[in-house]
């Protein structure tokens, strides 16, 4: 198993791009598909360069895990639970909302998690989601953080 | 000099003065933003393959159609006639029913009452005495139908058949009015043809205004192949008139323009496609000129007052008898011209040939070898464009009809490409001709295509038409990638579609589609499509859409990169009819300001240098931009390009100095500069030390820019 396929960010990652359907995430009139990416958190650039420079409409930011080990009746450790942050981006542009797609992207969300709650072997569930917006002066930066949590073995 | 505007947006920190007209977070960064009035149009504008039906008496009929906005109705419009000259003509209404679930509901509107004489099969217009507003959302669009006084017949319809429980059709006493509730549905597998015309108020970009070129008596004066250039500093614009060819440049981005030159080229026809210029692009300013369907060449350095030292005189290059149809030229990467042309002992029979030139320098020297042909008979059409490296691709295709293609790889001609599945319109039938498609080359050889599709014949060879633009692109290694259609269900044949290039972008030009706009989308590099910006508002001139040898001709294909900005000619009316402007635009897609005084900025570096025994203010910037994405994190790859620009540079212990200029040290160290700077870019001090730019500020004295302010923060453990 390469190291990637150990990282959860990775592993989430994996399962965004799988399962994210570009089709539930529109501009506001539904015509145009957004252009949206799944990245990790903490680039070496500035967020707002990838809505400049490469016009995304949509971030799916994936951050570092959180990761508390589960102890059988013996004390020793059968696997981990993991909690990866989830953090989506959007600014107003043209034809765009980054409120109404800060939403779609909500709900795009919790459609896969519901929909396909089993992903790497693993039981996915949303624990918390929480508003994050950045404001930037004049400009606010629509954010959402949620926190995906699932179990996974020692493998 | 041109300064460019670095927009300072970090997560963490933005200091923005730049006035508020300046930025926006458009799909173009960088323009004035402006609302107008635009009018589109929902529901079935294209007949396709269908059938003449019609209403009884006292029914109505709707069909359900989407409107994607809210949206100003104006009209309905259905296409159809009324067939028989009688003394009674049936009477129509439009009618709008909202829609649940799935059925006609309650009655929103009503138009104007028609009564349809004997007519040839036409659009009619139904509009609304004042126009009613809807939101966005599903709507049945109808007519309500009385015959006339005499009995039958009645009014037709065209429509589309075979769609299943399309038309929703209902009693309804006609004299009394369409009821409220649309009443027992009889479901019928037809589909009308017909529209509504609606307005939004949109907010658009800086909508370029075209400049005047000359006014002319041709409505087709610049069609088809290039007619624009840049040599000499010079915007150059050849066309035609009066079956004369017409030289006018202007020095000042297309304002104004010099007097005519009549460049004594005997052509027989009076339509743009008769004349052709191109530019070399190696600093030589050396323009060509192809005389296309007599194929006369001339060649000549422009110069920068406006005149052309030509080398030669017009000269044949190429004897060709039978039917000819209209050339192209092109110059390979070294500057060596090439010519396409279809000919033949009749225009169906026409073979497209290439021929070449083994001399750059002004005189055509056929190559040896040369003409060839590229296909046999059949092909009346024909372009070709250069690739690097004195690759060539060569196109060709017989309207309507498919399109075609070669590559010249430098030696040797490839077996022949099909280019596309669509087949590209025809404009001009007797010539089997075809206006309507662009072309254009980027750095790695990848060809962009753009066409207006032919999507057959309506039922009858009856309209109305519609149209699609598509474009195509051909990597150099992988080859034609599938088609995209970029517009749909343009109505006008005069679409014209047209593509360019710049700092990344494929920009697909179109007119038309809203009525007497250009407007464009573009594509990035990773192959999204963007959002349609209207480009140029024509509703006041209005573009010409009658028929003059081919319905096209208002927009030349070939928008060019003239400097950093977009050049393109097109074609409107004037109020004097009869006539009709050639017009230039210019437009500007890069971060540009429009004004720039660096007078206070210059004073500041005299100072600073006084101070500093004339240190140098040259720093090395490390320009941030981002590259492909890394297929692990997702995240994009970091690239930097080095380039030297002067800053005045001063760190925390020298704050003293900053403060004498008016601004604090708020992290490391400050910098002035009047060169482009963007956060997250990097700086190297003639000292060694390396800065990361955390914050851009524009500084402005009204719209005036004057200078940057950049706030750096030290990378102390900074690697190479």
């Amino acid at each position: 198993m390469s190291s990637s396929a150990e990282d959860p960010r990775y592993r989430t990652k994996v399962y965004l791009d799988t399962y994210l359907a570009s089709s539930n995430l529109t501009d506001d009139d539904g015509l145009l598909n957004v252009k949206f990416i799944v990245c990790f958190d903490d680039p070496d650039y500035p967020v707002s360069r990838m809505f400049l420079d490469k016009f995304v409409d949509l971030v799916f930011s994936v951050g570092e895990p959180a990761r508390t080990a589960l102890l059988d009746y013996f004390g020793s450790i059968y696997g981990y639970e993991e909690k990866v942050p989830i953090t989506f981006y959007a600014i107003d542009k043209e034809g765009i909302t980054a409120d109404k797609l800060k939403w779609k992207a909500e709900a795009e969300l919790r459609r896969i998690v519901e929909t396909y709650p089993v992903g790497s072997g693993s039981w996915r569930a949303l624990e918390k989601g929480q508003g994050n917006d950045l404001k930037v002066e004049s400009i606010i930066i629509r954010s959402t953080k949620w926190i995906l949590r699932y179990k996974r073995n020692t493998a | 000099m041109k300064y460019k505007l670095a927009v300072a947006v970090t997560l963490f920190l933005v200091v923005l003065t730049v006035p508020a007209t300046q930025i926006s977070w458009n799909s173009e960064s960088n323009m004035v933003m402006s609302t107008v009035e635009i009018n589109k149009t929902f529901g079935r504008r294209n007949y396709g393959n269908g059938d003449i039906n019609n209403l009884l008496t006292d029914q109505k009929g709707v069909c359900k159609f989407t409107l994607p906005e809210k949206g100003e109705i104006e009209k309905l419009t259905i296409y159809g006639h009324f067939p028989y000259s009688g003394p009674a003509p049936p009477k129509i209404k439009g009618v709008i029913y909202s829609d649940s679930a799935g059925s006609p509901s309650t009655l929103l509107a009503v138009t104007e009452e028609l009564s349809v004489s004997y007519s040839a099969v036409r659009l009619i217009d139904l509009p609304f005495a004042s126009r009613i507003t809807l939101e966005a959302g599903d709507y049945w669009l109808g007519i309500h139908h009385e015959e006339g006084a005499g009995g039958p017949p009645y009014y037709f319809y065209f429509c589309r058949m075979a769609v299943t429980h399309s038309l929703a059709i209902a009693t309804d006493d006609y004299t009394d009015g369409p009821e409220t509730s649309f009443g027992a549905i009889t479901w019928a597998n037809t589909e009308m043809c017909i529209y509504a015309t609606y307005y939004i108020t949109k907010t658009v970009g800086n909508m370029v205004t075209g400049h005047t070129v000359v006014n002319v008596l041709n409505s087709r004066a610049i069609r088809w192949q290039e007619k624009l250039c840049f040599a000499a500093g010079r915007i150059w614009v050849v066309y035609v008139e009066n079956t004369r060819v017409l030289l006018t440049s202007s020095a000042d981005d297309g304002v104004t323009w010099t007097t005519p030159e009549d460049l004594g080229c005997n052509i027989t026809e009076n339509l743009g496609e008769a004349i052709q210029i191109v530019a070399n692009e190696d600093g030589t300013n050396r323009i060509h000129l192809l005389s296309t369907k007599v194929m006369q060449y001339r060649s000549g350095i422009a110069n920068s007052d406006g005149t052309v030292t030509w080398t030669a005189a017009w000269t044949t290059v190429w004897l060709i008898g039978g039917n000819v149809q209209d050339g192209y030229m092109a110059l390979d990467s070294e500057g060596y011209p090439y010519i396409t042309q279809s000919f033949g002992g009749s225009i169906p029979t026409s073979v497209p040939y290439v021929n070449k030139s083994t001399t750059k320098n002004g005189v055509w020297t056929t190559a040896s070898g040369y003409p060839q042909a590229l296909a046999g008979v059949g092909y009346t059409n024909t372009f070709i464009v250069a690739l690097s490296n004195r690759r060539m691709y060569a196109f060709y295709f017989s309207a309507p009809g498919a399109l075609k293609g070669k590559l010249w790889s430098g030696w040797s001609w490839s077996a022949e490409e099909t280019v596309s599945t669509s087949l590209i319109i025809q404009q001009y039938a007797d010539g089997l001709e075809s206006y309507s498609r662009g072309v254009v080359v980027d750095e790695n050889d990848s060809i962009h295509v753009v066409f207006l599709e032919y999507g057959g014949p309506p039922y009858n060879n009856r309209g109305p038409f519609s149209y699609d633009v598509v474009y195509m692109k051909r990597g150099y290694l992988t080859g034609w990638e599938a088609e995209r259609t970029i517009v749909a269900d343009i109505p006008f044949k005069s679409a014209c579609p047209a593509v360019a290039l710049n700092e990344g972008f494929v920009r697909i030009f179109w007119l038309n589609d809203p009525i007497n706009y250009i407007a464009y989308k573009r594509i990035d590099s990773e192959g999204y499509l963007g959002r349609t910006v209207y480009l140029v508002d024509e509703t006041t001139d209005t573009f010409d859409n009658t028929y003059n040898y081919g319905y096209d001709g208002v927009l030349n294909p070939f928008a060019k990169l003239i400097g950093d900005k977009f050049g393109m000619v097109w074609m409107t009316k004037t109020s004097t009819p009869g006539t009709y402007a050639i017009k230039f635009g210019l437009q500007n897609f890069s971060y540009e300001y429009d004004t720039v005084d660096t007078r206070e900025f210059e004073a500041l570096k005299r100072s600073f240098r006084k101070k500093n025994n004339d240190a140098s203010l040259d720093v090395t910037r490390l320009a941030l931009s981002l590259g492909d994405r890394d297929a692990t994190s997702g995240q994009y790859v970091l690239e930097y390009s080095i380039e030297t620009v002067e800053m005045i540079l001063i760190d925390k212990d020298h704050q003293r100095q900053a403060l004498e200029l008016g601004y604090l040290v708020q992290l490391d160290a400050i910098g002035y500069t009047s060169d482009v700077v963007r956060v997250y870019d990097r700086i190297q001090d003639g000292v060694g030390r390396t800065w990361l730019v955390k914050a851009v500020t524009p500084m402005f004295l009204g719209n005036v820019f004057k200078f940057y302010v950049c706030n750096l923060k030290e990378i102390v453990l900074y690697v190479e």
